[in-house]
């Protein structure tokens, strides 16, 4: 005695919802459809569409009126259920006489379920006391499409990549020449370089690397491009190219003895390292012109810069969980508690003032966020210039919230600005989909 | 929408309650994590024999963290993230990170596993702070996040139900087993015996393996029971038993023969002990399977190689080799379910009690090991690394 516990009709919603999405789909998939297939529909849905019609044809009677009933209770989006259901209704109608309602009509009920490899279509057939059920299943499968922009108020979020495998950082370097890859994706132990060949990434080459020493669990890695240089970092290994002969690199291990190595960081004025300590996750500090690691700063996960006149005011994330505020003399003028690990500046170019993207808290097995906040009264300079016509010269440092936060569907294990910082780069993790995925972020003035 | 909603929370792995205010996001190095178990492991030898199926669940997760890699035999070889630092059998185990696994050192100092801990004294540990991490009978869930401790459960993924003894003859026939599988309210059982964490169960697979689940009927039927019943020449009074030392086992027994009874069908319920000639008499048995893999044909499979022995199923577990597709997977589920020879009744998640420090913890799922080399806590000081083991 089968049961049903959720229970959607096709309604007005959906049919608005499936032309909303064929206006939507990209060009090049709504030409020319081969005969019997939705233009909407990846060529594995239409598959299914077929070959689930096929067995309904197969136990149900032709020549009877059918009544169609469609659930969804799967993880399909409504988008992509309304479709798959219009699809369905669509090819059962070239079969079967649908009528919305009939005493004597076989009734078909076609629910769009989902087990732990595939989604499950199943179609329970009813006619008098009989009842049979026919199913198709439809593996799941990471997908490597490019996807779109997706507004989220004054933080857009473009989604490039995702891979079922964690990686620690992606790049889209400037410059490459036509032939040359237009992806990086860094891994704790491989380089992977691809194309965009048709809206999708195309593996070109994949170098293997040979760290000096385990990664620890959490690696972190980074993608540094300055002009024509590159250069990338793991534990225990960084390699170096420049663009125009990519993906050719030259890798060199770092000794298991030393695990602290210069990582850069990005400033508007120059590059400034900071050592990184390899074995596990931080950085121990700023490393001087000298080379010596300077202590006026703590350890710390991320850091955000901002140069102004003076010099270079840092904002931090700090190892004990609270991210503090150093001016450009390194003095520390304000903490801010109850952030992420992750912060870093974003040049919105709405104004001259400093702009910080920064996760929230938790783990990885939470959803998370970035929100952008105003650094205001950062600088003694900047406070000095400003006390002229306002009380800014005693009013301390802060942090702002501007507009919404921009969700993610999991953790977020990096961000790392541009060297232009006109963008940032985020590795997260998506909790609902299991893939690491890797999107630009960047803030657009008063929309 | 509410749908996808629930959807979403029941693919979830974890559920928490009393929530901690967190102050981290990258992982913490460092810090000892305690844990209570009811086990009492006697040995990190890989080939010593434990004493009782909870015994020898523990001691492989123990293995599983010593040890990285399991061989075909089923032995684990070479190191793993955690070394015994000290081992007290049937009271203490101390594990030390491996700075040299192959996996990376686990963010943990040390694990600190104490043996033998009854489960009063699991859930005092756990809300006094003196445990870190513990395991939560599923019907004691809600109890423990009344009593404001913090929990993680898996999906369902362990089976209660009914098996019928095939070389009995009072339920030889279908019709009695299927009289009674009409009178059980399963509502009953997960709101009140299971203090609703759990579900229904009505396929031998649950939904988020299988995909099917919802084709299998959760409903009780004491009309259509009793007419069954009525219909049977002779009624034999139907045993049923449960393992003695399951004390959900025998709650549930127990309303079975309440439902049993109000259905006109007499039921006596009886504890086994390890003395197999007490089952001899015995109609049924309330069986607890647990999922080892999420992929359903793998799970039924092993199912089937459980029940066999007891039900004799008229389907064999070779009946799913050859990678079968959803169609076979249901039609073999169906043929067993529409048998009633399993009668399933139940499902319910692994549940575990966490202190509010415990970071990234991923209750584990079918054939999974406590995930412990990727745990870190949250109020260690990563200054001090440099004196950490």
């Amino acid at each position: 005695m089968p049961y049903h516990p959720f229970r959607r009709r096709i309604n007005l919603l959906t049919g608005i919802l499936f032309l909303a999405c064929l206006s939507l789909a990209p060009p090049g998939l709504a030409q020319s459809p081969p005969a019997g297939q939705n233009a909407a529909l990846q060529p594995k849905w239409n598959d299914a569409v077929a070959t689930l019609v096929e067995k309904i044809a197969g136990i149900a009677n032709a020549s009877e009126p059918v009544t169609l009933k469609i659930d969804n209770i799967s993880s399909l989006n409504e988008i992509d259920a309304s479709t798959s259901e219009q699809a369905l209704e669509s090819e059962l109608s070239k079969r079967f006489r649908l009528m919305p309602q009939a005493a004597d009509a076989t009734q078909i009920t076609i629910t769009l379920s989902e087990g732990a490899t595939a989604y499950i279509w199943v179609a329970q057939v009813r006619s008098g006391t009989s009842q049979q059920t026919a199913m198709v299943s439809i593996a799941k499968e990471p997908s490597n499409a490019a996807r779109a922009e997706r507004p989220a108020m004054n933080l857009r979020r473009k989604l490039i990549w995702s891979q079922p495998q964690p990686f620690l950082d992606f790049d889209l370097p400037d410059g490459v020449p036509a032939n040359g890859p237009g992806m990086i994706v860094l891994e704790s132990s491989s380089v992977n370089f691809y194309n965009l060949v048709n809206g999708q990434w195309a593996s070109v080459k994949s170098i293997q690397l040979k760290p000096a020493m385990i990664p620890p669990r959490g690696a972190r890695g980074m993608i540094w491009q300055s002009g024509e240089e590159i250069d990338m970092f793991v534990p225990g290994e960084s390699c170096s190219g420049v663009v125009a002969t990519l993906p050719e690199l030259v890798c060199a291990p770092h000794p298991s003895t030393n695990p602290a190595v210069n990582w850069p960081l990005v400033t508007a004025n120059q590059r400034q390292d900071a050592q990184f300590e390899s074995d596990r996750n931080f950085f121990a500090g700023m490393v001087s012109s000298s080379g010596a690691i300077q202590t006026a700063i703590p350890p710390f996960y991320t850091a955000a810069a901002k140069a102004s006149g003076d010099g270079t005011s840092w904002l931090v994330a700090g190892v004990d969980g609270k991210a503090k505020l150093f001016d450009s003399s390194n003095k520390l003028i304000a903490t801010f508690p109850g952030w992420g690990d992750q912060v870093a500046t974003i040049d919105t170019g709405c104004d001259d003032s400093w702009q910080v993207a920064t996760t929230g808290t938790g783990d990885s097995m939470e959803p998370d966020h970035i929100q952008i906040y105003d650094i205001r009264n950062y600088a003694q300079s900047q406070a000095s210039a400003q006390s002229t016509n306002s009380q800014s010269a005693t009013t301390p440092p802060e942090a702002v919230a501007m507009g919404q936060p921009l969700d993610f569907a999991g953790p977020i294990f990096a961000i790392w600005p541009a060297t232009d910082m006109k963008s940032a780069r985020v590795v997260s993790l998506n909790l609902q989909t299991g893939m690491y995925e890797g999107s630009i972020i960047s803030v657009s003035c008063g929309e | 929408m509410k749908v996808r909603l629930s959807l979403f929370l029941a693919a979830s792995s974890v559920a928490l309650a009393a929530l901690p205010a967190f102050t981290a996001r990258l992982p913490r190095y460092g810090g000892t994590l305690t844990m209570d178990i009811g086990a009492a492991v006697m040995s990190t030898d890989p080939s010593a024999a434990p004493a009782n199926s909870d015994d020898a669940d523990a001691k492989e997760q123990i293995d599983g963290l010593i040890y990285a890699h399991r061989s075909a035999d089923g032995t684990f070889a070479d190191p793993g993230p955690f070394r015994v630092r000290s081992f007290t059998p049937g009271h203490e185990a101390v594990l030390a990170a491996n700075e040299q696994f192959e996996g990376g050192r686990p963010f943990l100092d040390t694990i600190q596993i104490e043996m033998g801990r009854p489960l009063q004294d699991r859930l005092i540990d756990l809300q006094l702070g003196k445990a870190d991490l513990a395991e939560i009978p599923a019907d004691q869930a809600r109890r423990a996040v009344e009593s404001g401790i913090r929990i993680s459960r898996s999906r369902p993924d362990e089976l209660i139900a009914l098996v019928f003894d095939s070389k009995r003859a009072a339920t030889n026939d279908a019709h009695v087993r299927k009289a009674i599988a009409l009178t059980i309210d399963r509502g009953a059982i997960v709101n009140f015996i299971l203090q609703k964490t759990g579900e229904p169960a009505g396929g031998l697979l649950p939904q988020w393996s299988s995909g099917t689940s919802f084709l299998f009927s959760t409903a009780d039927d004491p009309v259509q029971s009793r007419q069954l019943w009525s219909e049977v020449a002779a009624r034999p009074t139907i045993s049923v038993g449960y393992d003695s030392g399951d004390s959900l086992a025998r709650a549930i027994a127990e309303r079975l023969e309440v439902n049993a009874q109000e259905a006109g069908i007499s039921m006596k319920v009886r504890a086994l002990s390890t003395d197999a000639a007490t089952h001899s008499s015995i109609d049924a048995r309330v069986m607890r399977l647990r999922m080892p893999v999420p992929i359903p044909q793998a799970a039924l499979a092993h199912f089937l190689d459980v029940l066999n022995p007891l039900a004799e199923l008229d389907v064999s577990a070779s009946a799913l080799e050859n990678s079968p597709d959803a169609q076979q997977i249901y039609d073999t589920e169906a043929a067993i379910i529409d048998s009633y020879s399993v009668v399933p009744i139940a499902w319910i998640p692994r549940v575990f009690g966490l202190s509010g420090r415990v970071r990234n913890w991923n209750t584990p799922g079918p054939g999974g090991g406590w995930p412990l080399a990727n745990v870190w806590l949250d109020n260690t000081d990563v200054e001090s690394k440099k004196g950490s083991s």
